[in-house]
């Protein structure tokens, strides 16, 4: 297991990346200290690479995403319009997944579909909303919040709706485990993944978990602490990895807080798209 | 059968239900921003519009996610999805 500390979301992704190097299949442990900080210089090099990849006919890279298309499978930023409005986000959520529940390709579902309705023999659990209410007890207490996404194995059948999905060898969900705990007034994050895509996945991951932890806080009137970022098996999964590390880091330097409120309707997102064309 | 404006009024109003906003302010907001074409929609949005469209209507409507991103990237890109569908085309 491999162990790395950054300040923030673009120093953390670097950080891992850079361990990944030597060898690009690795256990790896990565806390961020501030993680309501990014790197939008790192973020668009990573994008760029992407298409470069797809572009040039990766198999590896045959679909490819926005970094802010990845973190919205986590936490959908653009329901949450306003510190306070949970209920609404929660409402909007429900519908996405019901559209995307008569979709070809709903596999298993999205994350943030189970941690808003995780599926138990009593019916949809909202987790989410359950981490609020014990968040916001008088009693102040520190670890209260555990948040299963994925519950593998034989043994936990009996507690399951979605045995088939959760026993998945393979394909998501990556994300296993979410937990919470509440120090000094603020809020921090450890987040168990199975497997990481360092390449197409983990900077959207983060970006979707410190989202997630800003609403769970913001909902909470908590500040928001660390995020650490627990991976069982951290992959590389391209190729060049020395080039795409020097590229990134030549990138980075702009460091700008995270957005975890929707932007206003209408405004602008051309930036959260992918780039139009390979280099 | 529902007119094209009647697809439009009606995918406003879900927008605006969405966005727990008014009509007027989201027609308001399409117009700063340069019309149908230019406001952008992503894929979680357009999953819980499209939601609300398919009450309206009572009728299942395509997912976003078997949909090519260009098909449901700005409003104007999903009414001339939408529309001859919900006509009946």
């Amino acid at each position: 297991m491999k162990f790395q500390t950054a300040e923030d979301i673009g120093s953390g992704w670097l950080a891992g990346f850079s361990s990944l190097q030597e060898k690009p299949d690795s256990a790896l442990t990565l806390t961020i200290a501030n993680p309501l900080m990014e790197d939008v210089g790192v973020r668009k090099e990573i994008e760029q690479t992407l298409v470069d990849l797809h572009a040039a006919g990766n198999a590896n890279f045959a679909t490819v995403q926005s970094m802010d298309t990845v973190a919205s499978t986590i936490f959908p930023v653009d329901f949450y319009q306003a510190v306070g409005s949970a209920a609404h986000f929660f409402e909007q959520v429900a519908l996405a997944e019901q559209v995307r529940s008569h979709s070809r390709r709903k596999r298993w579902g999205t994350y943030v579909g189970r941690l808003t309705a995780y599926p138990t023999p009593d019916g949809p659990a909202n987790q989410l909303g359950v981490a609020i209410e014990r968040l916001t007890l008088p009693k102040a207490w520190s670890s209260v919040i555990e948040i299963p996404v994925d519950a593998p194995g034989d043994a936990s059948l009996a507690l399951m709706r979605d045995g088939e999905h959760d026993r998945l060898l393979r394909s998501g969900p990556c994300l296993a485990h979410v937990s919470v705990t509440r120090t000094d007034d603020k809020l921090s994050m450890i987040a168990l993944y199975r497997h990481q895509t360092y390449y197409s996945r983990a900077y959207g991951n983060f970006l979707g978990l410190a989202r997630l932890l800003a609403f769970l806080a913001y909902e909470s009137g908590l500040g928001v602490g660390e995020l650490t970022i627990v991976t069982g098996h951290a992959e590389a999964e391209g190729t060049e990895r020395q080039a795409l590390l020097d590229r990134v880091r030549a990138a980075a330097g702009t460091v700008t807080p995270v957005e975890t409120l929707a932007r206003p309707f209408g405004a602008d997102s051309s930036d959260l798209e992918l780039p139009n064309s390979s280099r | 059968m529902a007119t094209a404006a009647a697809v439009r009024e009606a995918l406003i109003r879900a927008i605006a239900e969405t966005r727990a906003s008014s009509v007027p302010e989201i027609e308001q907001s399409i117009r700063d921003a340069g019309g149908d074409d230019a406001v952008t929609i992503k894929s979680k949005f357009a999953e819980a519009v499209i939601a609300r469209l398919e009450t309206m209507f009572s009728r299942q409507l395509p997912a976003p996610a078997d949909l090519d991103r260009t098909q449901f990237a700005t409003i104007g890109a999903l009414l001339f999805l939408l529309t001859p569908i919900l006509q009946g085309v």
